[in-house]
């Protein structure tokens, strides 16, 4: 088996996945048609500086996926890994849920709730767990380009560890189509 | 030359994408699950939960491969990361789902335990399931987790929420 691995051509693979929707698809039919919905997603490249209360601080960057449940109310998750601050291999994967809500055409409040795991990079956070809320202001540049800045808490879970958070990112948005299965006869 | 031929099929991919009309408009069956399990560390002396992120993509009604990666969230080992490709067959009646699914892949990070050796790994599944709705599931899975020359080889056992749709795509 470790022969097998060896072998395997990760980038292959990642391509197989890729296409694997273009080669087997369905095309779709009258009924589909008229079963097609719609939902926001937005996907946000994150810089974000984390403040350690104890001890010094270091940044990191990552991407932000969000599904929109209906106008306000989202889900989604985060990748996040540090780049500086002898932090290095320190990385942080959550889910989160969300509520964004406009102040005017161009500007919005963003709170969210996010509940993942994270640590590496000498980073005391035991057993991984974390709980980040935060809040962020938002402005739309054009309907599918946004900014927002924001600031948080960290909090590990089941150890000391807290850190304040500060962060900015750039978002795009789109309708991405789809058709529920009970739709589908 | 393999890697010319891997560009030029790639670009005639895009192409095709970015050239989208209603008549080459496809669907494609997916799924998009949250899940948590359990497994052992540290020559089986440790619990630890993960929990983690999984999409599917359908081959055919059955048939799926795809991609997943779960993060330590409880245990010892903060920064514990598992990263990979799976593919398995989903057997369902109206209201019950069997499944059982390999994953290859990689594991360990800075607070993982040596026993994750070089990193890669081999884990397998089954799951039974109950649909709640059509599109929404709820499956438990026990199986076993083998780090590949490591002292990490344990059994798991789990749960996971699962959406399934079709998403549409220009083909």
């Amino acid at each position: 088996m470790k022969y097998f691995l060896n072998k395997l051509d990760i980038k292959f693979l990642i391509t197989l996945l890729l296409i694997s929707s273009l080669l087997f698809a369905i095309p779709l039919s009258e009924f589909d048609y008229k079963s097609i919905e719609k939902q926001r997603r937005t996907e946000t490249l994150v810089f974000e500086h984390c403040s350690p209360l104890k001890s010094t601080a270091f940044n990191l960057i990552g991407v932000q996926f969000d599904r929109f449940i209906d106008q306000n109310f989202y889900v989604g998750g985060v990748a996040y890994g540090a780049i500086d601050g002898g932090r290095s291999g320190y990385a942080l994967g959550a889910f989160h849920i969300g509520y964004l809500q406009d102040l005017s055409d161009s500007l919005f409040i963003d709170i969210k709730t996010m509940i993942g795991g994270s640590g590496g990079g000498g980073v005391p956070t035991k057993g991984g767990l974390l709980f980040q809320p935060q809040i962020a202001l938002g402005y739309r540049i054009n309907p599918f380009t946004e900014l927002r800045v924001g600031i948080g808490k960290y909090y590990s879970m089941d150890n000391d560890f807290e850190a304040n958070i500060f962060n900015i990112g750039i978002s795009i948005s789109s309708f991405h189509l789809f058709i529920p299965l009970q739709l589908t006869p | 030359m393999f890697k010319k031929v891997l560009i030029l099929f790639i670009l005639i991919i895009l192409t095709n994408t970015c050239v989208a009309t209603e008549q080459n408009i496809h669907k494609a069956k997916i799924s998009e699950e949250f899940t948590f399990e359990t497994h052992k560390v540290n020559n089986n002396t440790e619990d630890m939960g993960v929990a983690g992120f999984i999409y599917k993509r359908y081959l055919d009604k059955n048939w799926f491969w795809g991609g997943a990666g779960y993060a330590a969230l409880f245990g010892q080992r903060g920064g514990y990361f598992i990263g990979g490709f799976l593919t398995g067959y989903t057997l369902e009646t109206t209201d019950y789902i069997f499944e059982p699914l390999i994953y290859i892949g990689a594991g360990g990070g800075h607070s993982a335990p040596s026993g994750a050796s070089s990193g890669g790994l081999i884990r397998w599944s089954i799951a039974l399931g109950y649909k709640v709705t059509p599109d929404l599931s709820i499956k438990l899975h026990t199986g076993y987790i083998d780090f590949i020359g490591g002292d990490i080889k344990s059994w798991l056992a789990g749960f996971t929420i699962g959406i399934t749709s079709y998403e549409i795509f220009s083909k």
